[in-house]
């Protein structure tokens, strides 16, 4: 997983701690960039404003994105990312809270790869999220 | 009455039809006592009983006879009780009918058969030439012609009752040629008078009954259902009938009263008549024209009315299924934000617990270890009832698509994913094989889940555990355990929400299972039941509806 990064959108200071946590709990000692609002993950993407120094033909391997992001919303952010050229195939998990059904029909028109409802239980949390980069980031080929 | 299958259709009666019955009854009786008259005259002499008044045509004694026969006939039709009655009834008119076919026969060859003299010798003078003792051939033929009417009226085909009808419709027209004959004071002319005794003042009126009766015998058949059905067109023929029989007849008695009074001429008569008739019918007819178009008009307002209640009906349904849709969409916002926005916190409640346990470990010491784990422990369970609640709303709405369902490899698949859950239990896990069932194959899922899932959960003490599913022989599928049963009094309160069987920290759950299970089966438009012995086991019972 060299040189493999993740880039895990969620506004929610609290649980950017939590996921963190529950990362390293998954031992994924991965590069993480953690991004409080969607416009700014998508300038991240697109290596421009504040993230115009980045290299921007380096995509993180997986974008985890909460669907309800305090602003803007997450479904709207996935949308974005596959119409732009340069980021329409990179994989995107929806990682939520939200298991109504009309939610999870939304993401996957938008273009999801995958759709995690977060466990309240921490533990459970952290082998789901053991499970998202074992396939995302080992099994799967990426494009 | 007897209700004769294929008999055609009608929108009820005025009148009721065994009070009609009654009366075709009485009818038969009245004939039956104008015979008897007549054959008493004979039995005893007396002229007044066979003529009436002297100088008149007499009832003969076969007619008297032929006669008291059909009126009883009449009299015994569509009296239920009694297994005797028809045969009884079919035998007079057959007799009847021998008696005027007989005198007929006599006139149409000639012969003198004897047999109109054969009990009593008439020795009335009679100004009549010709067969004076005999009676007349119209006679004759009216009896015939009433036996048949009564034998067909009583049989079970349509066409043979029709003729019956007809036959009776016969009758009444000679009976009513004679009648108004006596009424006016008209006496048989020429060739008819030499040839034929005149139809006998009471053997006319006999007829009359006769007639009326067979017509009446059969209330909801002919015209006696078409002039007292309850609809447009008996109200016209009600309304119509009486002029149109009344008019002519009185108005012509009236009139040629007056002619023998001497007071005008013939011709008179005639111009009277028919003007009296044309005025007076029209105006029935005017008359039951105005009602029958107020009536229509009424007819047209309701069906007005009530095509404009259906409209308001139908858009007020659009409007209630448009209200419902956003109702539900409303509902599936408000579960979306519950799931976000209630559960988010837990997370959060749940998380740094256990960052506190992981970052602190075996240095936090008791009790507060013990305090974190139910903090933990509670932020769960809140977290799964939340997860609960917001699946029995979703069981609600869902749309339902109905398919056939295995119902064995679904329980199957069910106890597989126990099994996985908790390796360690030994489960008896019996599936009948060839379970099949229709419904939505996801809240079927959902269902099994539950109700399996309980049976797994409060077998959890027992050894061995069986869990059974299976099919009852009255069509109800059923899951069965040997688990912690429960009391029976609590068979229904357990469908509640958060109503639990036994105590939380024993076997846990969060109490909404079974709400969810009911909801589901009441969507299926089935029935579920629990069924229990408290330390013995549970037994849970359903259908699926359709």
């Amino acid at each position: 997983m060299e040189g493999k990064t993740i880039l895990l959108v969620e506004d929610n200071p609290d649980h950017q701690e939590l996921t963190r946590r529950a990362l390293a709990a998954a031992d994924i000692f991965m590069f993480t960039v953690i991004l409080g609002e969607g416009p700014e993950a998508l300038e991240f993407l697109h290596a421009e404003g504040a993230w115009a120094d980045r290299d921007g033909k380096r995509l993180p391997a997986l974008m985890l994105l909460d669907l309800k992001l305090g602003a803007s919303d997450g479904v709207e952010i996935l949308r974005r990312v596959r119409q732009d050229a340069r980021t329409k195939m990179l994989p995107v998990v929806l990682l939520t809270s939200s298991s109504s059904q009309a939610d999870i029909s939304r993401a996957y028109a938008a273009g999801a790869n995958g759709y995690v409802v977060k466990p309240v239980d921490f533990d459970e949390y952290s082998s789901a999220l053991r499970a998202i980069a074992a396939f995302w980031l080992d099994v799967n080929v990426a494009p | 009455m007897t209700e004769q299958p294929g008999t055609h259709e009608i929108p009820g009666l005025v009148v009721e039809p065994a009070r009609i019955l009654r009366a075709a009854r009485l009818c038969g009786a009245g004939a039956l006592a104008l015979g008897a008259v007549g054959l008493l005259g004979w039995i005893f002499g007396i002229p007044a009983l066979q003529s009436v008044l002297p100088g008149l045509a007499s009832m003969k004694a076969n007619t008297a006879f032929g006669l008291s026969l059909c009126g009883l006939a009449l009299a015994l039709t569509g009296d239920p009780a009694g297994r005797l009655r028809r045969p009884l009834a079919a035998t007079a008119a057959v007799l009847a009918i021998l008696i005027g076919s007989l005198t007929l026969f006599e006139f149409l060859f000639a012969l003198d058969l004897h047999f109109d003299q054969a009990v009593f010798k008439d020795s009335t003078g009679s100004a009549l030439p010709y067969y004076p003792r005999r009676k007349a051939p119209t006679t004759a033929a009216c009896l015939i012609l009433t036996g048949t009417g009564l034998l067909a009226s009583s049989v079970r085909s349509a066409r043979a009752r029709a003729c019956a009808r007809w036959a009776g419709l016969a009758v009444f027209a000679v009976a009513v040629i004679a009648a108004t004959g006596y009424v006016y004071g008209v006496r048989p002319v020429g060739v008819v008078a030499y040839h034929t005794t005149q139809m006998a003042v009471h053997t006319a009126a006999a007829f009359l009954l006769l007639s009326a009766g067979i017509a009446l015998s059969r209330p909801t058949e002919g015209w006696v259902a078409t002039v007292l059905a309850r609809d447009a067109g008996g109200s016209i023929a009600r309304r119509l009938l009486p002029a149109a029989v009344g008019v002519p007849l009185v108005g012509g008695l009236i009139f040629h009263s007056g002619q023998r009074a001497g007071w005008y001429g013939e011709e008179f008569v005639i111009a009277a008549v028919v003007v009296t008739t044309v005025l007076l019918t029209s105006a029935a007819t005017c008359a039951a024209a105005a009602r029958l178009g107020r009536a229509d008009l009424r007819r047209r307002a309701s069906e007005e009315e009530l095509r404009r209640l259906n409209f308001e009906l139908e858009s007020r349904v659009a409007g209630r299924t448009a209200e419902l849709a956003s109702a539900n969409r409303e509902l599936e916002a408000f579960a979306s934000a519950v799931s976000h926005d209630l559960v988010a916190p837990l997370r959060t409640v749940d998380g740094f617990a256990a960052a506190l346990q992981h970052d602190l470990g075996p240095s936090l010491g008791e009790p507060a270890t013990s305090h974190v784990r139910r903090i933990r422990g509670a932020a769960q369970l809140m977290g799964a009832r939340i997860e609960a609640l917001l699946d029995l709303s979703h069981v609600g709405r869902v749309e339902m698509k109905r398919e056939e369902i295995d119902l064995s490899a679904m329980a199957r698949d069910t106890g597989e994913a126990l099994r996985a859950a908790e390796p360690t239990r030994a489960v008896d896990f019996r599936v009948q094989p060839g379970l099949r069932a229709s419904g939505d194959a996801r809240l079927v899922r959902a269902l099994l889940d539950n109700l399996v899932g309980n049976a797994w959960k409060f077998t959890a003490k027992r050894s061995p555990s069986v869990v059974e599913v299976g099919l009852e022989p009255g069509g109800a599928f059923f899951v069965r355990d040997n688990g912690a049963g429960f009391e029976p009094a609590r068979a229904t309160k357990l469908f509640q929400p958060f109503e639990r069987l036994h105590a939380q920290d024993e076997y846990g759950g969060h109490g909404i299972g079974l709400a969810t299970a009911r909801r589901i089966v009441e969507r299926h438009g089935g029935e579920i039941r629990a069924e229990g012995v408290p330390g013995a086991g549970a037994t849970f019972r359903f259908t699926l509806g359709g």
